[in-house]
């Protein structure tokens, strides 16, 4: 197992994804969903769920004390979510600017990594832009970086 | 938790797929955030990915 993310759970899809995170606050319930809002194009959201309300809540703070590992597997869900969905362009933006700084820096960290197989975009200043890292974006899209090898 | 903790090191794994997760999207915060994403987008459109792709469409 690796112990740098949590198991996530997947529908058959595979555009959502649950996992529990287990930390100072207990076990949490966390969903990832990537939902279709137009062709092609499908927005990311994630929160914790909560079974007293039944409910999600995406703009709570869950000061679980796993954040780096709630990142790296939120970074798993969407990786998991574009090896079934090549030609899928993903939208993400966070309910509140925390979270979305929270999204960048899962890109950051994982950039490396990521730029060797997605072509990412952040929109700044009234425009869109190719990602880069030094700079707080508002919003980010994130497309296969050559999808000519699933045409076949 | 050091920096090269947070590396995503093997995107080809499996995950555990179940039948029957309950459908999140019609959750009120979930159908706010599509909702949010769509108007933004038709504000201030999407970047141009390249030519090869196929989509999106830019009709939101």
């Amino acid at each position: 197992m690796n112990l740098n993310r949590y198991e996530l759970v997947a529908d058959s899809r595979h555009e959502q994804f649950e996992f529990y995170s287990d930390g100072d606050a207990g076990c949490i319930r966390k969903v990832v969903l990537f939902e279709k809002i137009a062709p092609y194009l499908y927005n990311l959201s994630f929160g914790d769920w909560s079974d007293v309300k039944n409910a999600l809540n995406d703009q709570c703070v869950s000061n679980n004390g796993d954040r780096d590992k709630v990142l790296v597997t939120v970074a798993h869900a969407v990786m998991n979510f574009m090896q079934h969905h090549p030609y899928a362009v993903l939208f993400a933006r966070g309910s509140t600017a925390a979270r979305t700084r929270l999204y960048q820096m899962g890109i950051n960290k994982n950039w490396d990594r990521i730029c060797s197989f997605y072509d990412v975009h952040g929109f700044l200043n009234d425009k869109w832009e190719p990602f880069e890292r030094d700079k707080n974006y508002e919003a980010f899209t994130l497309s296969q970086r050559d999808n000519s090898v699933f045409l076949n | 938790m050091k920096a090269e903790d947070w590396k995503v090191d093997d995107f080809s794994h499996t995950i555990k797929v179940v039948d029957n997760m309950p459908d999140y999207s019609n959750d009120p915060h979930f159908v706010q955030k599509a909702a949010d994403a769509r108007a933004f987008i038709s504000l201030h459109g999407l970047p141009d990915i390249g030519p090869c792709k196929e989509g999106p469409s830019a009709q939101v």
